[in-house]
This record gives C-alpha cells, structure tokens and sequence, in this order.
C-alpha cells in the first residue's frame, strides 16, 4: 500500500496547475485592486514572484531529500520532536485550508446557483467528493489532475480572449500608482497566499520518476498558473475599472458574465466558466484534503491513508462552517492566507538553511581528519 | 448558544465512524495490516463518540444551562 514511484514531471506540474488554480479565481481582481488600484497587474505579479520564490526553496529541499517529504525531512533536519511540531502546525494549517476551500465554494454556489440548496449540503457534497478520491493511491491522484488541466485552462483563456475586445487601457495606468506603499505589500502577501497549494510539491516529488525533474515542473506550473492569474487581473482591471471593480464581490464571475462569444452563439458564458469553475475547486480541494491525510499517514508511520479520508471529514466540515457570513469567511482567508505563509515560505527557507549549514558542518568534519 | 449545523456534523461523526468500522477495518484485516486495522477501529469508535457526546452536550446545554 506504499506509494509507486511513478509520477512524470508532465504530471507533477498538471498537478501544481490545477492545485493552484481554485478558489481564489473569482476575488482575485479584487484582492489585488483593493491593494493596488490601477497597479493591480503590478500587486499580482510581485505575489506571484514571492509564491515562485517559496515554491523554487521547497523544490530545492525536496530534490536534496528525494525520498521524503517535509513531514519526514524536517525531522531529520531540526531534530524529532521540533520537527513533530512544525509537522503538526503545516498539518493543521492545511486542514483549515480544505475548510475554506470547501466553505468558499458552498458561499459561491449557493449564491450565484442553488440558491434554495442549504449551505451545509453544498459544503458536504464538495468534501464527501474529496475524502472518497482521496481513498486511491497517489498515481490516480495525477490522473484526476492531469485529466482536468485542459478543462481547466481552455475556458479561462477563451473567456479572457473574448472579453478583451471591450477593455480599456487606460483603466491600468499608471501600472505603478504607489500611493500607498504597505497596502500594496499587504495585497501582493494575499495573492501569494492563493499559491499555498503548490506545498503539495512536497508530496510529489518523492513519487516522481525522476526527482530531479521538480524544479523544471514547478518552475513551468507556477508560470502558467501565475501567468493566467496576471491575465484574468489584467482582463478585469482592463474591463471594469478599478471604482467598479470594488463593488463587485467576484469580479471574475462579472468577467465571465459580460463576455459573449460572437455571432450570438452565447451571449453569456458564466454557466460554462462556474461548471469550469467547479472542477478546479474540486482539484484544490483534493489536493489539500490529500496532503493533510498523506501527512497524517507519515507522522504517524502508517502504512496506509485510506482510514484518514473519512475520519477528518467531520472535523473539516465544522471548521468550515465556522465563519459567520461572507465577508467574515473572506476577513479569515485573508488572515489565515498571510499567516500561512510562515509555515509555505518562511518555515522551508528555515530548513534549507539549517540542511546547508549541517551539510556544511558535515563536510567540514569529514575534511579535517584528511 | 445555536449552532445551526451541529446536526450535520452529529450525522457525519456517525457515518465517517460506520463507515471506518464497516470497510477499512475489514480491508485492513484482509491486508494483515495489524497496526492499521487497530488505528482504523480506534478511530472509527472515535467518530461515532463523539457524535454521541455531541448529542449529550447539545441536550445538557440547551436543557441546564441556557
């Protein structure tokens, strides 16, 4: 019941792509223009550079150790305990990052959709769909990924090639307004914080064919990801402009509902971009559901994850019903999402430190007897 | 204090738990994995008591303290 090593570096990075891609689609603009203004392009692609940035430094900790992950790494590098107790902190941090996911989806869903449908029902029905995919190995894991990419991707790019026909260039400028220097940090942290999904590297790399192809796969996931992140911005900005976009709750959504595809075929395509929409939030959610188990399954040496898949799924649904309203859920995205990234950034540059500086030491003592 | 969803998570504690003792245990068994087909039972009961004290608390709650 081990995992085979079997996973490309095709696959690894289809599943950054759709792991990356979620949620975090439809307030996007509005993080960024809330941050930004008209720099919004600007806030998107500095958050982008700071999640490369901490993804580049996990990549390079996983391919030093191509047979674990940072739950078992960690514990090699900072001791058995300490790294026990970071394991435990990236493991509940990941567990409260499935509940959002899960509850943002049912928050959109029943607003936009089934309006009649409770909440609750759409929550379960989401996380009932993860915990039972979660039960396959870690190749099927790369199919379901690999599978949704294109059906991911395509839509997006048509929605945003079609909708620029009505932009307005001059709703970016100035690409840099620099007005308000700290808000602007604060935006690019929120972007960033939409990357955390790429942690989930950690777990491929060890069932990658090839470890040592990580590097190029996370490097070509975070650029299309990011990529079509900094083009959904750029077609929004370009669209609305930033006054109307802080009015809007899901500027992506209003994108997708203003844009036709000519010659009357369809006049509006936020049917088809929320059916899209769907699935990368069921990839994201996969993908996070999945790795809190995995971890699970490795600090505690079990040989098997399946019996974790239905045991959490209570625990996630309660904390994801545990904001109040819409602008609470998003007010804890945004504080959890930064706060986060101590534990996606900061908490693996630690560690590649300490790995150099031991590997250092190593070396040293290995020199002087000679 | 109302939690509107307690119910929710009450019936997903019994069902995550009977669904743990009714598939995995057995599955473990089969696979002679011993340590895991102990954890799977242990965390199946887990569930299923703890939707049970979740009844208890929610009765004793809004019953004699509320």
């Amino acid at each position: 019941m081990g995992d085979p090593k079997e996973i490309t570096a095709l696959q690894a990075t289809t599943i950054l792509i759709s792991t990356i891609i979620g949620v975090g689609v439809l307030p996007l603009p509005l993080f960024a223009v809330r941050a930004g203004e008209t720099s919004a392009p600007f806030v998107t692609l500095t958050g982008v550079f700071l999640a490369a940035i901490g993804l580049m430094i996990l990549t390079y900790l996983g391919i030093r150790h191509p047979h674990k992950t940072i739950i078992t790494y960690s514990q090699d590098i900072i001791g058995k305990w300490l790294g026990k107790i970071f394991s435990i902190v990236v493991i509940f941090f990941f567990l409260i990052l499935s509940s959002l996911t899960a509850r943002e989806f049912g928050a959109v869903v029943v607003t936009a959709v089934l309006r009649e449908t409770p909440l609750e029902v759409t929550v379960i029905v989401m996380l009932l769909l993860a915990a039972i995919s979660c039960r396959n190995n870690i190749n099927v894991f790369a199919y379901i990924h690999n599978l949704y990419v294109p059906m991911i991707l395509a839509p997006v790019l048509i929605v945003v090639a079609f909708s620029l026909k009505n932009a307005n260039l001059l709703y970016l400028r100035p690409i840099f307004l620099g007005n308000d220097l700290w808000n602007m940090a604060g935006g690019m942290l929120t972007v960033s914080a939409l990357f955390q999904g790429s942690f989930i590297i950690t777990m491929i790399i060890p069932a990658m064919k090839t470890p040592k192809k990580a590097m190029k796969a996370s490097l070509w996931g975070i650029l299309i990801s990011g990529g079509l992140y900094l083009l959904i911005v750029i077609a929004t900005v370009a669209i609305f402009g930033p006054e109307e976009i802080k009015q809007i709750f899901w500027p992506t959504l209003e994108l997708a509902r203003t844009t036709a595809i000519p010659g009357n075929i369809l006049q509006r395509l936020d049917i088809i971009f929320l059916a899209v929409w769907v699935l990368a939030v069921f990839t994201t959610l996969f993908s996070s559901y999945y790795f809190t188990i995995h971890s699970i399954k490795e600090l505690f040496r079990l040989k098997d994850h399946k019996v974790l898949s239905y045991f959490i799924l209570p625990f996630v649904f309660f904390l994801a019903m545990a904001p109040q309203n819409v602008l609470h859920m998003y007010e804890i995205i945004q504080l959890i999402g930064r706060a986060g990234l101590l534990i996606t950034i900061i908490y693996p540059a630690f560690l590649l430190l300490i790995d150099f500086l031991r590997s250092w030491r190593r070396k040293k003592n290995v020199a002087k007897p000679s | 204090m109302y939690i509107g969803y307690l119910n929710y998570v009450i019936v997903l504690c019994w069902v995550t738990g009977g669904l743990i003792l009714l598939t995995d245990v057995k599955a473990y068994k089969n696979a002679s994995l011993k340590k895991e087909q102990k954890v799977s039972k242990f965390l199946g009961l887990v569930n299923i008591s703890i939707g049970f004290g979740l009844i208890a608390g929610d009765f004793i709650f809004s019953h004699f303290m509320w």
